[in-house]
């Protein structure tokens, strides 16, 4: 079986795509279209194509997932709405407007942590907000703590990132994101180093944080039952050179039962599209 | 075929590709090439200074020809840092797999070591000489004085860090002590030791070429650089020093995954 | 494993709160022992007193030497703080060059691939080798003992930088930047903070090889004081209680700047979960 383990069914995915215009009045905020990644060749590899021909539109407010197998591109694409990359190929947009690098409107959260060891947790928390430079010592301690609160992570104020345990780690980089009240919230596989319980938990807090505001979340990762538990939209990549296989819309409402039948067949229905030969 | 006619490769990149690959190697060459330029043309003047050329000449006469007197200089060296060496490893490993399972003997040795460690090795030169007057002996222990230390505490490590149900294996197939020491522990230490032994030799280096220039009697690489300087034959000065770098790296690169392949991969440990 | 736990023999895991007391004693003994053999060798003349003096003796030698009892000689002291001020200057100097060329090294690809070969170069000649050829370029006396140093303090610090600088995770400077962080915070908040604990471990790396190779090259550029030069004069003229007792001195000053790196240590590295209690303590 080659790429593609699934045709593409034009039809069935026509026909969600325009259901999902008509329900969702929600303002396009990233489109892509046709984009394409290829690393160029460095001394020890040749050229990479990581995505090819990859379009797809995320709405204002909506979470959307992206999800497929490990290594296809998918966190490729998460890196060039973030701005750390470029496409070789193909439109990108944010808002109208191809994405120029880098910028306070899109928080990243990444699989690693990336937490910063020579600062404790509240630093850390509060690096984005010293950086922007538009709030004052107060507010950075106060918003920093609210944050501190929400995320149980009280009375670690002051320890240093390597005194906690990985589930903690993702809490605080979390909080470092959220401080700042960007636009987006990046988030790369961050459950994917976790063990399974850290990650129950911590998903549950994210559909939580992702109820109360009103940001726009993109989320990669590998794991069918995360993807299914916090999207309200799927984009389903290929294997590497990725194409975009399915783009579906998540009606179910929340609280989700995952044991539900309907949510074990969709399960069942996206394992089959993500299945490596 | 479409996603690599995309890829940025000009002949432009390729360039700067290939010269960033090279610029290790192009870094020293050219200043050494600069360095001859400039005193053919005479812009370098400094008797201190020989030529690239000169140096390289010396180099080739003291060791290809006549007495071959840098070659026999190398020798010598090398056998003294391999006495020292050989004996401070057998000594310190020993010393440091033993006071790895007893703790006893780790309490009583460890601060004496504490104590020694920051003791440079040629201060212990004058009390040696004065012992055991001048020559070889001098050089060697001061080698040993210098190496042994962190073949000492790499095996007590790698000692204590074997685990016990390994110990229980071998108790349960009936092995004796000896034998468990030597079929279990060394072994077992000997990975840990790896870095230790690495150390160690590169202390053992530095040993043997400081104690000669301070000893500066007899024969030996360093003792060839003091004894040129009196002479003030520069270029044989610079041979020298070019020689102990050479043979520095040597040691580094080539001597020691050497002994790692022989001992580890024929213990079946790969590392 | 435990974290107040210590490898130190037997089953390989020893809980400190229950051995110290047995570690401490025994360590003593074994030291006292050693002291007791010492005077014991000298004061029955088994050993004759040139060769090895005994320790009171070298306690009398010491107050003498260094201006104790009052005849103002003070040369233990002036020794002991000609060579820490050639140490300290050499030492800052090669800070102050080292650390800015490994960032730039760790920063821009080319120029860290052209300065590898000169640290792999240097660091596989010992230091002593250089100084005949020192010699002839600075002359004897302090411009060679600074050059030594600076030399021998160099190297480790650049290379710890230039590698640590070098394997920062780019995912840091994502992260900065997307927080909208300026090139100067991008310094400020990531790359330096970065460097911290490198620069400790060169430090600390280049003042033990400074420190060594310094003594050596005192006891060669034979112009003027320090404690490698007066020891090996003391050699000549086998005044060997100010050999032994200037082993002592060099071996103390040398343990007290190694502590002093290993406390910094435990300030960085260990604090921000580089190391662990136990690598810093062993180095």
């Amino acid at each position: 079986m080659g790429a593609n383990p699934v045709s593409t069914d034009t039809p069935i995915r026509e026909h969600r795509a325009q259901a999902d215009a008509a329900s969702r009045p929600a303002p396009k905020v990233v489109q892509a279209r046709h984009i394409g990644k290829t690393f160029p060749a460095t001394r020890t590899a040749s050229p990479l194509t990581a995505i090819e021909d990859v379009s797809f539109e995320v709405h204002q407010g909506e979470f959307t997932v992206f999800l497929g197998p490990s290594g296809c591109g998918k966190s490729t694409t998460l890196y060039m709405i973030g701005g750390f990359e470029r496409p070789t190929a193909g439109e990108l947009m944010l808002h109208g407007r191809a994405i120029d690098g880098p910028g306070p409107d899109r928080g990243i959260v990444f699989q690693d942590f990336i937490l910063f060891p020579w600062r404790t947790v509240l630093g850390n928390i509060a690096f984005g907000m010293e950086v922007a430079k538009r709030f004052g010592a107060d507010e950075i301690r106060e918003r920093a703590q609210r944050l501190i609160d929400r995320l149980n992570l009280s009375g670690f104020e002051k320890s240093f990132p390597n005194t906690l345990s990985g589930g903690m780690k993702q809490r605080v980089a979390i909080a470092r994101t959220l401080a700042t009240d960007p636009e987006f919230v990046l988030m790369d596989e961050p459950f994917a180093s976790l063990d399974a319980q850290t990650r129950d938990r911590l998903i549950g807090d994210i559909e939580e944080v992702a109820v109360e505001q009103k940001k726009t979340f993109l989320f990669v990762t590998h794991d069918v039952r995360e993807a299914i538990r916090l999207a309200d939209r799927i984009v389903v990549f290929s294997q590497r050179p990725a194409r975009i296989i399915e783009d579906i819309v998540v009606d179910e409402p929340r609280p989700r039962d995952m044991y539900a039948d309907s949510m074990r067949d969709f399960e069942r229905y996206l394992r089959s599209l993500i299945r490596i030969d | 075929m479409a996603s690599r006619a995309m890829a940025p490769t000009g002949m432009l990149a390729g360039l700067r590709a290939t010269l960033e690959r090279r610029a290790g190697l192009a870094v020293p060459v050219v200043i050494v090439a600069l360095w001859q330029v400039l005193i053919s043309v005479g812009l370098l003047h400094n008797a201190a200074i020989p030529s690239p050329i000169t140096v390289a000449d010396s180099l080739y006469t003291g060791l290809f020809t006549g007495h071959h007197p840098l070659f026999f200089a190398t020798v010598t060296t090398l056998e003294r840092l391999l006495l020292g060496y050989v004996i401070a490893v057998v000594a310190g490993a020993v010393l440091g797999m033993a006071a790895g399972r007893v703790n006893d003997l780790a309490y009583a040795i460890n601060p004496i070591v504490a104590l020694w460690i920051p003791l440079p090795a040629i201060v212990t030169i004058p009390v040696i000489s004065l012992w055991l007057g001048a020559g070889d002996i001098v050089i060697v222990l001061t080698v040993i004085f210098s190496a042994w230390i962190p073949v000492y505490l790499g095996a007590q490590q790698g000692a204590c860090s074997i685990g016990k149900r390994q110990l229980w294996v071998a108790r349960a197939s009936g092995a004796s002590g000896w034998t468990t020491f030597r079929k279990v522990i060394v072994p077992g230490a000997m990975i840990h030791m790896i870095p230790s032994l690495r150390m160690g030799l590169g202390y053992a280096w530095r040993a043997v070429i400081a104690a000669e220039i301070v000893v500066q009697q007899g024969k030996g690489l360093g003792i060839t650089i003091f004894s040129a300087r009196q002479f003030f034959d520069v270029p044989t000065m610079y041979a020298g020093v070019v020689l102990i770098a050479i043979l520095g790296l040597l040691l580094e690169r080539l001597a020691f995954p050497l002994i790692e392949r022989v001992t580890i991969e024929r213990w079946g440990l790969v590392t | 494993m435990h974290p107040e736990a210590r490898s130190v023999g037997g089953t390989g895991i020893r809980l400190n709160r229950l051995a110290p007391s047995r570690r401490v004693v025994i360590g003593s003994l074994s030291v006292t022992a050693l002291l007791v053999l010492w005077q014991a060798l000298s004061s029955t003349g088994a050993v004759s007193a040139v060769m090895l003096p005994g320790p009171l003796g070298l306690v009398h030698k010491a107050s003498y030497l260094a201006g104790f009892d009052g005849n103002g000689q003070f040369q233990m002291e002036r020794d002991a703080v000609l060579t820490l001020a050639r140490l300290l200057s050499g030492f800052l100097t090669a800070a102050l060059l080292a650390i800015p060329v490994g960032i730039a090294a760790g920063l821009v690809r080319w120029i860290g691939r052209a300065l590898a070969p000169f640290l792999a170069i240097f660091m596989s000649i010992p230091a002593l080798a250089l100084v005949p050829i020192l010699m002839l370029l600075t002359g004897l006396g302090n411009a060679t003992d600074f050059t030594i140093v600076v030399i021998t303090a160099f190297v480790p610090i650049a290379m710890y930088v230039y590698d640590g600088v070098r394997l920062i995770d780019p995912k840091f400077f994502w992260t900065a930047r997307s927080f909208g962080a300026s090139r100067g915070e991008i310094i400020r908040h990531v790359i330096l903070p970065a460097t911290v604990v490198p620069i400790v471990a060169g430090f600390r790396m280049g003042m033990g090889y400074a420190w060594r190779s310094l003594v050596a090259t005192e006891s060669l550029t034979a112009l003027s004081g320090g404690l490698g030069y007066t020891i090996f004069q003391a050699a000549e003229f086998f005044d060997t209680q100010t050999i032994y007792l200037y082993m002592i001195v060099i071996a103390v000053l040398g343990f007290a700047i190694e502590s002093v790196f290993r406390a910094l240590e435990r300030r960085t590295a260990v604090r921000w979960g580089f190391l662990s209690a136990q690598e810093a303590s062993d180095g």
